[in-house]
């Protein structure tokens, strides 16, 4: 029944009600977010003392204020410039279709995704890397690599920029094309990591619908039934034909959707405790809008560009929790650190945000996006190891635990937030023939683990 | 004798506040009691953008009550200009900037951030919205006789249209009359300089600065060096 849903979900993209977008940006959103914020008392709740929240009831106060605005606000369609109406029912028809237990990839390297709640003990996935663009000519050793790591379950891959060597424009041929080439490369990385039945998020370069057409589901591109298909909408609470023509590929083909946003700490839904609301609000809706099968949300600080900060730390795990404690979901969220490889700043940084979130009960997390996902090769295998081990050995901590570290840790970057060093490129930072971190990169590794231990950490040697 | 400051005052509220309407009565009842425009705008006007660009600072308020102080600012400029003599109209004017974000990408939020902040400074800013084409950039900016064309882009696959619309500019023997800066997520310092751009910002408040000094402080574009604050 799922794709004659579908277009029923598309006959509201058409026939809802229209709204300009400058309408719906500075009026609709944070008009009702302010109600939300007022009727539950959520105003002001924000504790940048304690980053990692810990009351219970805050945060079903929150999951009830994201749930009323899911379905009294709806979704935008950015094309059509309507509104899709969604229903209580809607929602609960999201909620019915989604799985309880996902298991992705092959053999060995097949892993299953479980729902989690705050505290849990059970093994989050870890999705690596996000978005980061990497040359063709180091995509191949810098993704073994990365897949080399056990840490990491699901490889995502780095985005490619150029295809055989031209520039790779969205929305044009050259995406197609990037799609398939894609997973020739990830296909090759995974053989030679000895990884080949690691499940992907795949494609990553898609930023149009072209991408995923290209190189999803497809002859000779990713197969649908052991990788998972990436779907985005742009802030705040909007899809577009582009994520609607993803969603109708993935159901024509059976395959597992994972859907994704990112509210904005200070943009159209305002505050940090406004931006957790719009973040439950779209958490929930997408498995209704988007047909996810595994959904949730990233956060942004406006003023920073990145989730690592008090604000971002404080609104996300109260979002994670507020949707792992209400839902039987499977959970997604995303890691944005500034600081990059050969820097104390990202594996700081990488420690705060993974802790915060396998506290909350994500079922997977997505990342490290390093150096905010701006400087092209900045990226290593063994940020993305550190990563896996911390969101691992976090799980079944108490948040009271994970909060009272946290305080410890984020002292350690919050002042280079505004200037944060980015680091070096993965040629600077490694061997890329033996795949090994370059001694002082190891050195920083070893001695922020070291310190994570001594402060309480349980991670292993 | 015309109380000048309660006209000022009323105004910097207005903006603040984001009441467009009000923003347009209160300009219009100060033009009537003789007060200079020049004078309504330096004193009213910019004391509500600065008051808004401080509070959107400190987190005090968010974008959307930004976007609406800058539309509330919009719509004093535009009871207000017509009444400045021509001579002072060049010196007191930032002009007009289109913007928009870039084909193949419908990122808009750090766009709408700035194009809110330019507003609310003075600039007449046309937003072209989303996934727009090279050609549409150049062709609004003709039509609309703009200084400056600012590109968003939030994808590294969309970042190359930032380039095409340089591209587009010099075959079409036009990148004297417009200078072009680009901003967005994955745009850097070395990109600025390679696409020869003529400027662009680390934050929305670096993005204004650069605009004003390309303005008011530059010689006519391309720059040999772009302007970069970062």
């Amino acid at each position: 029944m799922s794709i004659e849903n579908f277009v029923k979900l598309l006959d509201k993209a058409h026939r809802g009600e229209i709204c300009a977008v400058r309408d719906w940006d500075a009026q609709r959103v944070p008009t009702i977010v302010k109600e939300k914020l007022k009727k539950y008392e959520l105003a002001k709740t924000v504790n940048k003392e304690n980053p990692i929240q810990v009351d219970d009831e805050l945060a079903d106060r929150f999951y009830k204020a994201g749930y009323e605005m899911a379905y009294e606000l709806g979704i935008f369609c950015q094309d059509t410039e309507r509104i899709i109406k969604v229903t209580e029912e809607d929602l609960h028809y999201g909620f019915s279709r989604a799985p309880k237990k996902l298991v992705l990839g092959r053999g060995k390297d097949q892993v299953t995704m479980l729902p989690r709640r705050p505290e849990d003990g059970v093994r989050p996935l870890f999705t690596a890397p996000l978005g980061i663009v990497v040359t063709e000519d180091i995509w191949m050793p810098l993704n073994t690599g990365i897949a080399m790591q056990h840490e990491v379950d699901i490889l995502q891959g780095g985005s490619l920029n150029t295809v055989f060597g031209s520039p790779l424009k969205g929305g044009t041929p050259y995406e197609t094309v990037g799609g398939r080439l894609q997973y020739e490369y990830h296909q090759e990385a995974l053989w030679r990591a000895g990884r080949p039945g690691m499940p992907a998020t795949a494609p990553i370069t898609s930023p149009t619908a072209f991408g995923q057409l290209g190189g999803y589901g497809i002859p000779h591109g990713f197969p649908a039934d052991q990788n998972v298909c990436m779907i985005l909408g742009p802030a705040e609470m909007k899809t577009t034909y582009d994520a609607l023509h993803k969603v109708a590929h993935a159901l024509n083909m059976g395959a597992t959707i994972m859907s994704g946003a990112s509210p904005m700490i200070g943009g159209y839904a305002g505050p940090p405790e406004g931006a957790a609301i719009a973040g439950i609000a779209w958490g929930i809706t997408q498995y209704y809008v988007h047909f996810a099968d595994y959904g949730g949300c990233a956060m942004m600080d406006i003023r920073f560009n990145c989730n690592t900060n008090r604000d971002s730390l404080w609104a996300l795990s109260t979002t994670i929790q507020a949707l792992s404690r209400n839902t039987d979901l499977l959970i997604q969220s995303v890691s944005n650190q500034l600081g990059g490889p050969m820097t104390e700043m990202l594996l700081w940084e990488s420690a705060a945000i993974m802790m915060a979130l396998s506290v909350s009960g994500a079922s997977v997390v997505i990342g490290p996006r390093t150096s905010g996902g701006k400087w092209t090769n900045h990226l290593t295998p063994l940020e993305c190891k550190f990563c896996g081990e911390v969101l691992h050995a976090c799980s079944g901590m108490t948040r009271a635990q994970a909060n009272e570290l946290a305080k410890q840790i984020v002292v350690k970057y919050e002042n280079d937030l505004r200037e944060p060093n980015v680091g070096v490129t993965f040629q600077e930072a490694y061997d890329t023939e033996k795949l090994t971190p370059k001694p002082e990169w190891q050195a920083m590794y070893d001695k922020v683990k070291g310190e994570l231990i001594e402060m309480g950490m349980p991670l292993r040697w | 004798m015309v109380d000048s400051n309660n006209y000022y005052q009323r105004l910097a509220d207005a903006i603040v506040n984001g009441e467009k309407d009000e923003a347009s009565a209160v300009s219009q009842a100060a033009l009537d009691a003789g007060v200079n425009a020049l004078d309504v705008i330096n004193n009213g006007v910019t004391r509500g953008t600065d008051k808004l660009g401080d509070l959107f600072q400190n987190f005090e308020i968010f974008l959307p009550e930004l976007i609406m102080g800058g539309d509330a600012a919009k719509a004093a400029m535009a009871i207000l200009v017509p009444h400045i003599p021509i001579e002072q109209l060049g010196a007191s004017r930032p002009g007009k900037i289109v913007t928009g974000t870039v084909f193949g990408d419908i990122h808009d939020i750090g766009k709408n951030l700035c194009a809110a902040m330019l507003a609310a400074t003075g600039f007449e800013v046309t937003d072209l919205g989303v996934n727009v084409a090279p050609k549409r950039f150049v062709q609004t900016a003709e039509e609309l006789g703009a200084k400056i064309i600012g590109l968003s882009a939030l994808m590294s696959t969309s970042l190359y249209y930032q380039q095409d619309v340089i591209n587009y500019l010099n075959d079409a023997g036009l990148r004297h009359k417009y200078y072009v800066i680009v901003g967005g997520g994955p745009v850097t310092p070395d990109w600025i300089r390679k696409i020869g751009a003529d400027g662009g910002g680390k934050q929305a408040n670096n993005v204004v600065e650069v605009c004003k000094q390309l303005v008011f402080n530059s010689p006519p574009p391309p720059l040999k060096e772009p302007l970069i604050i970062w």
